[in-house]
């Protein structure tokens, strides 16, 4: 079970993504799975792959979002699982030291929502399906 | 209002949900509409960008790159449907069908949230073969402001995987212009068995070619396989297979107008299909005056009245063969038919229905705030 001392290592070998607009796409090269995230867990996904500590991405969370601090670390630790679950992340231990702190928003709170991961587990399989027209001529449509 | 029309293909690309948006798009701008096209590359060489009859098109490699899994690459597809969205700044997005782009759609960037109408058809019942659970289709349903399907047991199918769209979803059925007179009674010398759609599995035209070979009487009987696609070469070496010989034609892809020409030859339309959404050949027969003999399948029941407009069956060629010499040896009772399902598409699968039903939609949809 996770803790909030825990750091997560992304599985460099196996897993790329991309923060785009503050959301993360999230693609598994072992079994071609995709996944997506919101705007809240784009930034999770961030601190978590740049190893920072579970807690300190909550505190950060709470710095730039309208939430609370208890309700930051749970909804972490909940993505932070559904991560692990997913063989996006590995544990990376308590030990060794955590990246530079994480900087603390000055502006405005953004309002927030809960951090959803989105999975697309059936990608790999309906781009297997035949194209909807192939081959086919070059036809003209008189519309 | 400012609409995306976002389908998987689209112009010169030709098919039924192609036919659907060209027909709705065209429909409804005299009303208001200002519409653009987003879809797909596929294997022809076509521009970033075209146009349809005034109406912008513009096309992105998203099959592509998602079969490629590069992470720069669906970034950049996803920064250039970002910016297009800032541009054209869209009051509604009509999602035309669920098929891979859909992934695109649902995570198309952006500031604002635009509401999503999303159109199930035969695609959707392709896409959930597999677990509803954390499929594509599943995020697409959860974040559709508003749910159409192209019939009820396709909907009814949709609200069973993901019942939480239940209350903002209906069933708006495709339409066709019939003509305003009852179409002639067909030539029967000698009759002619259509079949006509993409040569694919799904379409059951094998089943259709072994019905026909097992016919008890032919009577002179010919059967017209029409249209293009993946099984053509197979199909062909089944009916020389089968002894067919010049019994069976292959006319190849047949231009939408010449459609109506190619019913008026049929004494019966033949729709053997393994699935279905409500296929534009079935409505276009029976536009036509031309009954039918279909299968069970998704929306088919709903058309095809068995008895009274045509013949529903189960797949299955003796049952099929059976329909066949049914209406063959009852050119009367066949030709009755005929005209019922004429009538049947004039009162409830008109064209002007099915606009006048998205018309609504679209302004309710707009209205609402995007999930």
């Amino acid at each position: 079970m996770l803790a909030l001392q825990d750091r997560l290592r992304r599985k460099d070998e196996e897993v790329i993504a991309k923060i785009m607009d503050g959301e993360a796409v999230i693609i598994n090269l072992s079994n071609g799975l995709y996944y997506s995230t919101d705007r809240a867990g784009g930034a999770m996904w961030e601190m978590i792959d740049a190893g920072h500590r579970l807690q300190d991405i909550a505190a950060a969370i709470t710095s730039r979002y309208d939430v609370a601090g208890s309700r930051a670390e749970t909804d972490v630790l909940r993505l932070a699982t559904e991560l692990l679950r997913e063989g996006l992340v590995a544990l990376d231990g308590r030990d060794g030291t955590p990246p530079p702190g994480l900087e603390t928003a000055d502006q405005a709170k953004q309002p927030y929502e809960p951090p959803q991961l989105t999975a697309y587990r059936d990608m790999e399989d309906l781009l297997a399906l035949d194209p909807p027209t192939p081959g086919l001529q070059d036809i003209p449509w008189k519309g | 209002m400012r609409v995306w029309l976002w389908g998987e293909l689209f112009w010169p690309y030709i098919g039924g949900a192609e036919l659907f948006a060209a027909h709705l798009m065209l429909a409804l701008r005299p009303r208001g509409y200002e519409f653009a096209v987003v879809t797909s590359h596929d294997h022809l060489d076509l521009p970033d960008q075209g146009e349809y009859r005034g109406i912008p098109i513009f096309r992105f490699p998203f099959r592509s790159s998602l079969r490629r899994g590069h992470i720069e690459e669906l970034a950049s597809v996803r920064r250039r449907v970002a910016a297009l969205k800032r541009e054209f700044a869209p009051d509604l997005i009509h999602l035309n069908g669920v098929t891979p782009n859909a992934f695109f759609c649902v995570n198309s960037g952006g500031e604002r949230r635009v509401p999503l109408l999303v159109r199930l058809n035969q695609e959707a019942q392709r896409m959930h073969a597999g677990p509803i659970a954390g499929s594509l289709l599943e995020s697409v349903l959860h974040r559709a402001t508003w749910v159409t399907s192209v019939s009820r047991t396709l909907l009814d199918d949709a609200r069973q995987l993901v019942p939480a769209i239940t209350p903002y979803s209906s069933v708006i059925y495709n339409g066709v212009d019939a003509p305003a007179d009852p179409p002639a009674a067909p030539p029967l010398d000698p009759p002619h068995i259509l079949c006509l759609g993409r040569l694919v599995e799904n379409k059951g035209f094998d089943v259709a070619l072994r019905a026909f070979a097992a016919l008890r009487e032919r009577r002179g009987a010919r059967l017209i396989i029409a249209g293009d696609g993946p099984e053509r070469g197979a199909l062909q070496a089944q009916a020389e297979a089968l002894d067919l010989g010049a019994s069976v034609e292959f006319p190849g892809w047949v231009a939408p107008e010449a459609v109506p020409q190619l019913m008026s030859r049929a004494a019966l339309v033949a729709v053997p299909s393994r699935r279905e959404g409500l296929p534009s050949v079935a409505l276009e027969a029976a536009a036509m005056g031309r009954p039918i003999v279909a299968t069970r399948v998704g929306g088919l029941p709903e058309l095809v009245l068995d008895g009274h407009t045509g013949v529903l069956v189960d797949l299955d060629v003796t049952a099929l063969s059976a329909a066949f010499d049914r209406l063959l040896a009852q050119p009367d009772r066949a030709r009755q038919m005929g005209q019922a399902a004429w009538r049947h598409i004039r009162e409830h699968f008109s064209g002007e229905q099915c606009v006048n039903a998205y018309d609504a939609l679209y302004r309710r949809v707009a209205a609402l705030p995007a999930a």
